[in-house]
């Protein structure tokens, strides 16, 4: 690993960089990525998104992703991070400094709906891990294409005809 | 107009085939099992093409039999005797489309030839993992119908595992598009594990995308024989640490199938002075170069010193490791050969099993036995990917027999071992799928809810019945 960055150092793709001499150091390591969401949590309200691109889209996703989000409301703070290997960023930010939850959340619709049209624009996905539920029943419905939901529906239907397994969620029958 | 003049203004003259001659290699499988009729062969150069012959199928009521490189093990591509159907054979879109270094995925339309991808992969520093014996010929699309296995589904997976999305042409004729390089998308039910391994029962794959991993730039080869399949087992067990988890392959053969190959193909020779009973025929690759000059040892160095452990501990009897590109291949040539030695030696019953690898020692003796009792003097050959728990367990016939007398002892042999894999826990066809060959098979070892089940996503996904029908599952 110490050759590698140091390759990558030479090429100007790491700045700098430290390795763990050993377990504690990595555990602090670790600890910094591990805080985030609580950190987060103590700053005041944020919005998060669950998204995937594929890898190579990241950056461009991070981008446009910003942009989208900042000229719904400009004070927005963004603080990315997340999964790249797997193209999972957990999109995040913080709310402007001093605002409330209850006048974030006034904003929070557009700019879901600017993220989540953004993500389905480049081919990504709109939940990566946290799956649908009862929370993004609408997104899915308004996101998957209509052959996609009529092949779900169709087999939900088959399998579960009387629809008592977890009705209402994930998918609507209507 | 008629049905084929309909056919022939959707993919015109180039797409379409009507002639007796013409028709006759799309006709038949690899195997000779089968020789059907087909209202026409219909190569579409697009997948809108596909979409149109699937929706005039559908409005006219004739099935459709897909077809890639016509290389499956069980009828699967072929259609029926009774001439309602028309094959449609997607080599004609054999158009790699894109090759992500950074994303480590390929872009490909279904009719692309394997072995062009694995090239296509290497050419960019990259391993399209999937590797069998068919390469030269199969086509990507038919791979993924099948969830081909191979030689390294130990590492990587079967083809299930190597790919992110799919685009289908369903039995409606609409295009689903599922093309999206994801490794996590959880948004709704998991579509494209519909069409991997359906055989083409439920939709048509025109397009993947494809996974891809590090170019391997070391590897080793070892040939060790081994006094049993319980120590062939714990050889492998243990070669994952001591690989540094870089085994790739791993075979196992009993000494009959070597004397076969030994005898039949030309240029072969026992790499070990002594014969013994089994051998294991173990890889392993890695994305590390070979440091020259240093103490950091590569591969080969590794896998000596693996070995020669494993020699003291009684696990390997003798061993040797490949020195050279062309002895790693010589040793593989032993394996590889195995279904063409057999061929020649004469007729032959085989099975595609599998159970859990922990299960493989107390399988074989058993699975020897109740071959030998349905027919004394039947050869068993033992081969396979042992490190998945799959195994050919193949039956030759007694010397000097003709096939139809052998094969009058077919049911019971098959039978006996098929009985004893279920009584295992395992499957009947590890690899080679269903098709047209294991359709009663199916229907007698699966369970009734499964069977249920499999049925009732076939009448809902197409409930005309149009997409290779008589394949996998009857509809009854």
């Amino acid at each position: 690993m110490e050759q590698f960055l140091a390759d990558q150092m030479e090429a100007g793709r790491v700045l700098d960089a430290v390795i763990a001499q050993n377990e504690n150091q990595s555990r602090n390591m670790w600890r910094i990525r591990e805080g985030v969401a609580e950190a987060g949590r103590a700053e005041g309200p944020g919005l998060s998104y669950d998204i995937s691109v594929s890898i190579s889209k990241i950056p461009e996703f991070i981008d446009k992703g910003i942009k989208a989000a900042l000229e719904i409301l400009p004070t927005l703070r963004p603080h990315p991070l997340g999964h790249i290997g797997d193209g999972n960023v957990h999109f995040g930010f913080g709310a402007p400094k001093g605002m409330d939850r209850l006048t974030l959340q006034q904003y929070a619709p557009a700019v879901t709906r600017a993220v989540n049209d953004l993500i389905t624009s480049m081919a990504g996905s709109i939940s990566a891990e946290h799956g649908i539920g009862i929370e993004k029943l609408d997104e899915l419905q308004h996101y998957r294409s209509k052959i996609e939901l009529d092949t779900m529906r169709t087999i939900k239907r088959a399998l579960d005809p009387k629809n008592i397994m977890n009705p209402g969620k994930v998918l609507r029958l209507s | 107009m008629a049905f084929v003049e309909k056919l022939r203004s959707i993919v015109g003259d180039k797409g379409l085939i009507t002639d007796d001659q013409g028709k006759h290699p799309y006709l038949t499988d690899w195997r000779e099992n089968y020789l059907g009729t087909a209202l026409a062969i219909v190569r579409p150069a697009t997948t809108e093409e596909v979409a149109a012959v699937v929706k005039l199928c559908a409005a006219e009521k004739v099935a459709i039999v897909p077809q890639g490189g016509n290389t499956g093990m069980s009828g699967g591509g072929t259609p029926h005797e009774d001439g309602r159907e028309i094959v449609l054979s997607l080599t004609r879109m054999n158009r790699i489309l894109e090759i992500d270094k950074v994303g480590y995925s390929m872009t490909v339309e279904a009719g692309v030839v394997l072995k062009t991808i694995q090239e296509a992969a290497a050419d960019a520093d990259r391993l399209f993992p999937l590797s069998l014996g068919a390469e030269g010929s199969c086509t990507i699309g038919g791979n993924l119908s099948t969830n081909a296995g191979g030689v390294q589904v130990l590492h990587y997976g079967n083809a299930r595992n190597l790919v992110l999305g799919l685009e289908v042409v369903l039995p409606s004729g609409e295009i689903w598009n599922g093309l999206r390089a994801l490794k996590k998308d959880n948004t709704g039910y998991d579509l494209r594990d519909l069409y991997l391994g359906a055989e083409g029962t439920l939709g048509i794959i025109t397009k993947a995308i494809l996974k891809l991993w590090p170019k391997p730039k070391d590897h080793a080869t070892s040939w060790s024989a081994v006094p049993s399949p319980q120590a062939a087992v714990e050889l492998l067990s243990s070669a994952y640490a001591a690989s540094e988890d870089n085994v790739t392959s791993c075979e196992l053969m009993g000494r009959q199938g070597i004397d076969l190959v030994l005898q039949h193909i030309a240029g072969t020779s026992d790499p070990l002075s002594d014969k013994h009973d089994w051998y294991v025929l173990m890889e392993w690759s890695s994305a590390r170069p070979p440091r020259e000059g240093t103490n950091q040892s590569n591969l080969r160095e590794k896998m000596e010193a693996y070995l020669g452990e494993a020699m003291e501990k009684g696990l390997v009897l003798d061993a040797v490791i490949a020195q050279t590109e062309a002895q790693s291949k010589a040793l593989w040539a032993l394996r590889e050969n195995h279904t063409e030695a057999s061929k020649r030696e004469g007729p032959s019953i085989k099975h595609d099993i599998s159970v859990a690898v922990s299960k493989i020692p107390p399988f074989v003796p058993e699975g020897l036995a109740a071959m030998t009792k349905a027919l004394p003097g039947c050869r068993a050959l033992v081969f396979g990917h042992v490190g998945d728990g799959n195994l050919h367990f193949n039956c030759q016939a007694p010397a000097g027999w003709s096939k139809p007398q052998f094969m009058q002892y077919g049911d019971a042999i098959s039978g006996a071992i098929y009985d004893l894999v279920t009584a295992y826990g395992g499957s009947i066809s590890a690899e080679h799928g269903i098709g047209r060959i294991k359709v009663d098979e199916l229907a007698h070892y699966r369970t009734k809810i499964e069977l249920d089940v499999m049925r009732s996503l076939k009448r809902a996904l197409d409930p005309q019945n149009l997409m290779n029908p008589g394949k996998v599952i009857s509809i009854q």
